[in-house]
């Protein structure tokens, strides 16, 4: 029998902490007695009785609390001193701020209803907490990427098998019951839910059903490979089986890359049995494979959220040859705007430079323009041919994901952290054949509280060394951001627009409006 | 900071020390449910929230004005910059005294509630500490508390001041919690000592001088929380649950809410705090049999 103590000098803990100290020392397993006790006289007189007295709790003041613990064996006391620690940070914290549970398990203890764990850790140990909360039967949004391909598959057979969502890894939005998770923008609830495969996909989803006045059920991630063919579609599948089973659901809108052909049926059948109606924006993909399902297919996200709102009151046949209109604005309004943006431009200024926070709006991006323009190259291309060549910033018309690894290594994502961007736009401001830069702005949780505003320099210092070279340059943005966002949309709108950029509700609006003033620009050339 | 500051209660020595101060209190400590505050050297003032129970060093706050108090992350020795002075209001200030002007009981209305109080207990209160010597239930706290508090029947009978307050100086700091169960038991039994004392007619005189003997050795020998708690009892002013529950064991009949009451102070202080009253109340229907 061995006995230790803990001196914690100068701490004052209210009476419920001590005693939740002291049963839980004592339930583990070894400990033969614990006191946990204030250092007074009378105090050290009782441990001396109990055994427990030494140098250290006789030096003890009245005011210091010690843990004092006798047990089988002194090997075990580092466990002690380490449950101490959390149990009395626990309590700290709750008396200031929230509490944050220093592990998995302290965390489960601490909520143990709680049904849905978030992981954000780095990749080596994102896969193993993802198991461990799993096998304790709890869903998981795992934030984390650099996760194997081998552990993602091992990790959704085990939640499938389980009856369990698997979101991600990297899995950047959800909306839960309405709580957002992660990334995610403050929408109306109503009957749509939306199964993405893509963070800012999802989002712009959510958004522009908002706008088209919607509600969303329920918004699940599945991470940006479970559509690819080593995963199979597992928690897509996984989703929309949990969708079926959700009365609040009444629309499904799936949003994906193209997935395996595969797979894609496999999804698709499974969708039909829910017997529910659906939207699919496998973005470019087979559009004859959804109708063949008997699905309506979306050539953007907005026209993804458009189909998904008409149809939670229409019938397909309704639905099916409705489109979102091109702008919000007036056509006519519109294509004056771009006219007059295109001619304030010189002739030698004929590319589209975008720098986009969110990697799906950018893929949106490259197709569109590759649909009404042609060749455009990216960091993320639509094929391998127009790979931004190394080293470069900008070439020819380009749209580049800076939330892609190599632009985030040491530094947060760009949706929170604009100094990436910042600097993006002041090298492309160097490129005097820029004639249109194109961004997206990305507000909701998570996101930078000011995304305008932590631009406006840039943008504003940019357009004055062109406006130095004699030349212009348009700056055109889409919002992805909702009224009741936390960063304050018309602030959004009013900063950007004080900047002298063009502002569109949606990326396929901005995108469409950039085309248009490029069009205008060749157009005049010719 | 700009707060719409709504005060409950205030105990009359918090009321005093506000408006006596010179300088603005530090923050002390921030629990869960309280925030207390120091003033001077070793004055505390307990902040709480509402359903706490309101001794002469506490202030009670609505439950939303304290939750937005405790939100603004107030940490150990900053200065308490609110406005103390104008939430120090005399209207809230509650009276704490004993009572003059009640009958007692008879001894077996009395002897009920206190068997009534017993038997709640036994079953719904915490014996971590000292409360388990009720029920000759043994841990390393109760062993030590029956050698120390021999004969102290005795004392109490005969009312020497002196050899009562060095028994109960003998259990100060003693056992488990921030304001030890000793410290707990002993403002029980002065609680009930004070009480029955001036509602027999009987002079407190000697009650407070034995007050003032533990309230000073409590200084050097308990925590500076359990200190402040002693040191309200020198004048015969207790918290109002504690007021409640004896006004209730000693004039009424419904006893077991009122103490439930005071069995939810603290973790076991509470439940130490109604050991240290049934203890001294048993030895007093003793003594009057």
């Amino acid at each position: 029998m061995s006995s230790k103590c803990l001196i914690k000098k100068n701490s004052y803990y209210d009476s419920v902490t001590l005693m939740i100290i002291t049963k839980e020392v004592e339930a583990v397993a070894g400990v033969e007695n614990a006191v946990v006790v204030m250092g007074t006289e009378h105090n050290k007189e009782l441990l001396d009785n109990v055994g427990l007295l030494n140098e250290e709790t006789t030096a003890a003041s009245p005011n210091d609390l010690i843990i004092a613990v006798k047990m089988k064996n002194d090997n075990i006391f580092e466990q002690i001193v380490q449950k101490v620690d959390e149990l009395l940070n626990k309590k700290k914290t709750e008396a200031g701020e929230d509490y944050c549970p220093p592990t998995l398990d302290s965390a489960v203890k601490f909520m143990p209803d709680s049904n849905l764990v978030i992981i954000s850790l780095p990749g080596q140990y994102a896969a193993a907490e993802a198991k461990k909360a799993l096998l304790k039967d709890k869903h998981v949004l795992l934030f984390s990427d650099n996760v194997s391909i081998e552990q993602e598959k091992e990790l959704k057979e085990l939640a499938v098998e389980r009856g369990l969502l698997m979101m991600g890894p990297d899995c950047g939005t959800a909306c839960i019951n309405n709580v957002p998770l992660a990334f995610a923008n403050a929408v109306k609830s109503g009957c749509i839910a939306v199964v993405g495969a893509s963070g800012t996909g999802t989002q712009e989803i959510m958004v522009q059903i908002d706008k088209f006045n919607g509600g969303i059920s329920q918004a699940i991630g599945t991470g940006g490979r479970d559509l690819k063919a080593e995963i199979g579609g597992l928690m897509m599948i996984q989703a929309i089986k949990a969708l079926a089973q959700d009365e609040n659901t009444k629309v499904i809108v799936l949003v994906s890359k193209p997935p395996a052909l595969e797979v894609a049926e496999k999804v698709l059948k499974v969708l039909k049995e829910t017997g529910k109606k659906a939207v699919v924006d496998f973005i470019g993909g087979d559009e004859q494979l959804v109708l063949k399902y008997g699905f309506l297919p979306a050539a953007t996200l907005e026209e993804a959220a458009y189909k998904a709102v008409q149809l939670c009151s229409k019938t397909y046949e309704e639905v099916l040859n409705s489109t979102a209109p091109d702008f919000t604005d007036s056509i006519e309004l519109v294509d004056n705007m771009a006219k007059a943006e295109a001619q304030k431009l010189k002739p030698n200024q004929k590319y589209l430079r975008g720098l986009y926070s969110g990697g799906t709006l950018c893929d949106e991006a490259l197709k569109l323009f590759t649909k009404e323009i042609g060749e455009i190259y990216s960091n993320i291309p639509l094929e391998p041919e127009y790979k931004l060549p190394e080293n470069t910033t900008g070439y020819k018309n380009c749209a580049i994901d800076l939330g892609d690894d190599e632009y985030t290594v040491g530094r947060p994502h760009p949706m929170i952290d604009s100094y990436a961007r910042q600097q993006m736009i002041l090298k492309q401001a160097e490129d005097q054949e820029m004639a249109v830069l194109l961004m997206d702005i990305v507000l909701g949780y998570g996101s930078n509280d000011d995304p305008a505003g932590s631009l406006f320099n840039e943008i504003k210092r940019a357009k004055s060394e062109f406006e130095a070279r004699g030349q212009y340059l348009c700056v055109v943005a889409g919002i992805c951001g909702t009224e009741n966002d936390p960063q304050d949309y018309a602030e959004q709108v009013r900063k950007l627009k004080e900047a002298g950029v063009i502002v569109m509700s949606s990326n396929a609006q901005a995108v469409r409006f950039a085309i248009k003033v490029l069009k205008e620009v060749a157009a005049c050339q010719r | 900071m700009d707060y719409n500051i709504t005060v409950e209660k205030l105990g009359k020595a918090a009321y005093d020390l506000i408006c006596g101060a010179k300088e603005p209190p530090t923050v002390h400590s921030v629990f869960t449910n309280a925030i207390n505050l120091k003033y001077q050297e070793d004055y505390i003032i307990t902040i709480l929230p509402q359903n706490h129970s309101c001794g002469t060093q506490t202030i009670i706050l609505s439950e939303a004005t304290f939750k937005i108090l405790r939100s603004s992350r107030l940490q150990a020795g900053e200065s308490f910059e609110m406005d103390l002075k104008e939430w120090a209001k005399e209207d809230y200030v509650i009276d704490l005294t004993i009572p003059d002007k009640l009958y007692l009981n008879n001894e077996l209305s009395i002897t009920n509630n206190i068997k009534c109080c017993l038997d709640e207990m036994k079953c719904s209160s915490n014996q971590d500490g000292l409360a388990s010597c009720l029920f000759g239930r043994e841990n390393i706290y109760t062993k030590l508390l029956s050698t120390k508090l021999s004969q102290i029947d005795l004392h109490i009978i005969e009312q020497d001041e002196s050899k009562l307050s060095d028994k109960l100086c003998s259990i100060l700091g003693l056992g488990p919690g921030l304001t030890p169960s000793g410290d707990d038991f002993i403002y029980g039994v002065l609680s009930v000592l004070f009480y029955y004392n001036r509602l027999s007619g009987k002079s407190s005189d000697w009650l407070s001088l034995a007050a003032a003997r533990i309230s000073n050795a409590a200084r050097n020998l308990t925590t500076v929380i359990s200190y402040n708690m002693l040191r309200s009892c020198i004048n015969g002013e207790f918290s109002e649950y504690i007021k409640n529950l004896l006004i209730g064991i000693l004039y009424g009949n419904n006893v077991e809410p009122l103490l439930k009451k005071v069995l939810q102070i603290g973790s076991s202080s509470g439940a130490d705090i109604a050991a240290g009253i049934l203890y001294c109340l048993k030895i007093l229907m003793i003594k009057e049999e």
